[in-house]
């Protein structure tokens, strides 16, 4: 956190741009609220889910968004606790993309469990036998965590840090920023672990259960490593995305490549243990169950999921990114990142959605699930409220320390004489 | 039972560094809105 008497005034587009943007977004939010309204008042029956689905949509997206998330805590703690500074550029970015993944994770839980005014029974009625209770637990503590994180980004606005109590809170919460990051990682890779792990503990379900190691079964350790390899793909997509829509340099390449290096790096460290875990699961885990490892893959949930979550998804970003001349490249670097993170969709998607379509009972069928438009209005709100959020955060808040030093040499006022009048136009003006 | 003790170490932590936080926050606020008084009286008294 910079000195508040060092902050630059930031260079925004206008109001009425702004709001037109903001507008197309709550748009988008309102149809999803409305679509929330519907489940939460006429009840789960509007959704696609059913006796064989009892995790449809919003579960996959909830996992998706969790493991995209944990580009925040995992460059916290590479930043605060490991001292990679490099992350300074974008670790206010990243806050704010986590927090948003979280807080709308949780939001979309809260219409996913039917009745949200008895949300509060999974602590007071806690099941400690569950690993459902730890993820909870855990989200919702580190929720907290990320909205402890955001606080100093907030006091750091031109209005409010005119607030001397709340300017000095934001100054005393990043004095101590370490121990947050630490909670953090903790926090994250206990649940992000505990969503894998049950899946892997669901021992009447094959194409789910996996061996490992004391209580922990090796789908922990696959979701805490592909969480981390695809969180900082998810923060360099969103900030190259941030640069391209505001025509704005917000950090300085190294820094987007570094990222995208470290997503590589970790990305083919899952891709090894997720190779050997699928190898040893078709060879050893689901024929001791009596299943063929083609027996798990029907359509529409063919092998082309398989393959295109380790190959198409996996080994080919994991290649682009490693190779620093791709990733200079801008085409190059979005393509790695947009690949890791469609990775992780099917990751989760085949963990929450196919492990359920697959038949564990003599008289079952191959189940296939469809989403309402209910469904798609809920996930279609936690994206425009995302949306919103990060426009209102890098408007008014400074979410990139170093803009104004990257700017400056492309932004100074220059006279243009237009029809004999002189008037001032910039070079860099922001187009959002 | 392992659970629950990490459970509320995590939150004790958190809930002692927040309020740390916010009572040095207030604890400096005022004092230096005591010491601004104080540099106001001197300044008066000296006749500056």
């Amino acid at each position: 956190m910079s000195s508040p008497h060092d902050l630059p005034k930031l260079k925004r587009c206008s109001q009425k741009k702004f709001v037109l943007w903001l507008s197309f977004w709550g748009l988008l939010l309102l149809w999803g609220v409305y679509g929330a309204l519907i489940c939460l008042f006429k009840g789960l029956n509007q959704t696609g889910m059913n006796n064989y689905f009892v995790f449809g949509l919003w579960i996959c997206v909830d996992l998706t968004i969790i493991a995209l998330g944990a580009g925040a805590f995992f460059s916290g703690f590479l930043f605060y606790v490991l001292g990679v500074n490099q992350l300074k550029e974008l670790i206010g970015a990243a806050v704010v993309i986590g927090f948003i993944c979280y807080s709308g994770a949780i939001g979309m839980l809260t219409v996913d469990i039917g009745q949200p005014l008895r949300g509060y029974f999974s602590f007071w009625h806690a099941n400690v036998h569950s690993m459902l209770t730890e993820v909870i637990f855990c989200i919702t503590i580190y929720l907290f965590v990320l909205t402890i994180e955001f606080v100093p980004l907030i006091t750091e606005n031109e209005k409010i840090r005119q607030i001397p109590l709340l300017n000095r809170l934001g100054e005393h919460l990043h004095g101590i920023m370490v121990v947050f990051a630490l909670v953090g990682t903790f926090l994250s890779f206990f649940h992000q672990g505990s969503l894998g792990g049950m899946f892997g503990v669901l021992y009447a379900r094959p194409f789910s259960h996996r061996t490992g190691v004391a209580i922990w079964p090796w789908t922990f350790f696959l979701f805490i490593l592909s969480a981390i390899a695809s969180g900082p793909a998810l923060t360099t997509l969103v900030v190259w995305t941030t640069q391209k829509v505001t025509r704005r340099s917000l950090v300085s390449r190294s820094t987007l490549s570094k990222l995208a290096k470290i997503s590589a790096v970790l990305l083919v460290f899952y891709l090894v243990f997720k190779a050997a875990d699928t190898i040893y699961w078709a060879n050893v885990t689901a024929p001791g169950k009596g299943f063929t490892f083609a027996s798990f893959y029907r359509p529409p949930y063919g092998m082309w999921l398989l393959f295109s979550e380790l190959y198409l998804f996996g080994l080919v970003p994991a290649i682009i990114l490693l190779m620093p001349k791709a990733r200079d490249n801008d085409f190059w670097l979005v393509t790695g990142c947009l690949f890791t993170c469609m990775g992780i969709v099917i990751n989760r998607f085949s963990a929450t959605v196919q492990s359920l379509a697959v038949p564990v009972l003599p008289f079952e069928k191959f189940a296939v699930y469809s989403p309402t438009w209910q469904e798609w209005a809920v996930v279609a709100a936690v994206i425009g409220y995302g949306v919103i959020l990060y426009s209102l955060a890098y408007r008014y808040l400074h979410l990139f320390p170093r803009e104004s030093e990257l700017n400056e040499e492309i932004e100074p006022e220059i006279e243009v004489e237009i029809c004999g009048q002189r008037s001032l136009n910039s070079v860099g003006t922001p187009a959002i | 039972m392992i659970f629950f003790g990490a459970f509320y170490a995590v939150v004790i932590v958190l809930a002692t560094s927040v309020t740390y936080a916010a009572a040095r926050s207030i604890v400096d606020m005022f004092s230096t809105d005591h010491n601004s008084e104080e540099n106001t009286e001197e300044r008066s008294r000296s006749g500056q």
